[in-house]
């Protein structure tokens, strides 16, 4: 039997170690959750900066997509309209002039004439609203062909095809003319296939080319901001369209963009 | 409870230093210098509980677990602090921790000079229950200011600092009141020495997740 002091040790030693356990449970807990709600915190900001951002270069997006529109529209119906009136005039009056200064002055005009609609298109090609992506990049294809000889530009679409808002196709015809763009003034390529894949629910874009390559992007270089203005608009352009983007060598040579768009409803 | 139940209990934390040693020798070149120093301190614990065992089962030396206690103990919060030691990067931290050992070892030097080798000399150890209950307790301040991106789970230290504050408040109370129970209760100390047991099990429980985590991290990187 215990007596008095006895159960007095027994209840200072359980209730005190009892005590520190607590303690010690309350310590690990606070920290465990303490950490768990900063964390959530940390990520709820992110979230809120990355939505911020994106909105900002969406806004940035417009704005300089309905400055383009309007810049095509005066071009095309301003000083299309007044080249032709040009032409017309200066043909009137260059009546007395021989038939060759006449023929070489109005090669001239429809050179310029052209030159101007080849500006009006390349800054918002009418056909994108009218008939679609797909026509669209045919016709991109067809143009960059005549204005660049020494390159072949094909253009393919397979599966069935998907609409998609105004938004989503004027984001990735300029995906696909900045990749162009690309192939033309830094790749010394001969071959640009562009390639429109539809299934179901994915749309994938593909702009292969044969060309010399580039250093692909590291992780490394893009913190230190070593990538190309071109690049950035890509990634930019593929974070508004919530598009995957890729760039892997196009074996034996050359690179290939790949944009994987995935479609809802 | 009788005293081959005491002895057969005894022997699990035993077991589980085994199970740590094994883990931690997997991929030891590879492992950081704090989970080396750990797998160290399990050595010398195993060895320092193969001694006490056999001093009372094979060489019947009166309270010569008493001396191998007294000799490991020192040993056991020294080397623990060392262990934050190297964890912690705040200078003043490491002083701290440095001022610290020192005082612990005079501390224990002055008990074992008033007592002797033989008796439980426990007041020191005491000391040193405090001192790694402190450490942890930094430790998990400096988690929280730090904020690892990492899960807290996936931190090897977390475990070891979680296992340390769970021991050490459990038996600081035992270790504190051990000469006022020795007179009172005549000696027949078995189940708070049970219970130290287990809480020692437990403390190298989680030394063996931390040194899983550890290896985990090391894979998966």
């Amino acid at each position: 039997m215990a007596g008095p002091s006895e159960s007095q040790a027994v209840l200072i030693i359980a209730f005190g170690t009892v005590g520190m356990l607590l303690m010690a449970g309350a310590i690990v807990l606070f920290g465990v959750f303490y950490q768990k709600k900063m964390l959530q915190g940390q990520l709820q900001r992110q979230l809120l900066e990355s939505d911020h951002r994106k909105k900002m270069m969406e806004a940035e997006m417009q704005s300089r997509e309905n400055e383009r529109s309007r810049l095509s529209k005066e071009i095309h119906d301003g000083v299309g309209v007044m080249l032709q009136a040009l032409q017309a005039t200066t043909l009137t009056v260059a009546k007395n002039c021989s038939r060759e200064d006449r023929e070489e002055l109005s090669q001239q005009l429809n050179e310029i004439t052209e030159t101007v609609r080849r500006i009006a298109y390349d800054l918002m090609p009418a056909s994108l609203e009218k008939f679609g992506l797909a026509e669209t990049l045919d016709e991109l294809c067809t143009k960059l062909n005549r204005y660049n000889p020494a390159i072949h530009f094909t253009f393919s679409h397979d599966g069935p095809a998907r609409k998609l808002d105004s938004r989503q196709q004027l984001i990735l015809y300029r995906m696909v003319q900045e990749a162009t763009t690309n192939a033309i003034r830094h790749a010394n390529a001969s071959e640009v296939n562009i390639a429109m894949l539809w299934a179901p629910s994915l749309l994938t874009l593909r702009v292969a080319d044969n060309g010399k390559g580039f250093e692909y992007p590291t992780q490394e270089n893009k913190i230190h901001g070593r990538h190309g203005l071109g690049m950035y608009s890509l990634e930019n352009r593929a974070t508004l369209l919530g598009a995957d983007l890729k760039f892997v060598p196009n074996l034996p040579t050359g690179t290939l963009l790949t944009v994987h768009l995935p479609l809802h409803g | 409870m009788s005293r081959e139940t005491f002895l057969l209990i005894s022997q699990v934390p035993g077991y589980c230093l085994l199970v740590f040693m094994i883990i931690v020798s997997i991929g030891w070149k590879q492992r950081p210098a704090y989970i080396k120093m750990l797998g160290a301190y399990g050595g010398v614990s195993l060895i320092a509980l193969i001694l006490q065992f056999a001093m009372i089962l094979f060489f019947h030396v009166p309270r010569g677990n008493n001396f191998v206690y007294n000799c490991y103990s020192p040993f056991e919060v020294v080397f623990l602090m060392s262990i934050f030691y190297i964890v912690f990067d705040s200078r003043k931290t490491k002083r701290i921790i440095l001022i610290s050992n020192i005082i612990f070892f005079l501390i224990w030097l002055a008990e074992v000079g008033y007592h002797d080798f033989w008796s439980l000399n426990s007041y020191a150890r005491s000391v040193g229950n405090i001192l790694l209950i402190g450490v942890s307790i930094t430790y998990f301040y400096t988690l929280m200011r730090d904020l690892p991106s990492q899960g807290i789970f996936r931190l090897p230290m977390f475990w070891m600092a979680t296992g340390l504050l769970v021991y050490n408040a459990g038996t600081f109370i035992l270790f504190v009141l051990l000469e006022y129970l020795v007179k009172v209760l005549n000696n027949d100390l078995i189940y708070y020495w049970t219970f130290q047991t287990f809480l020692r099990m437990v403390f190298n429980s989680f030394l063996i997740v931390c040194v899983w985590q550890d290896l985990r991290n090391r894979r998966q990187s």
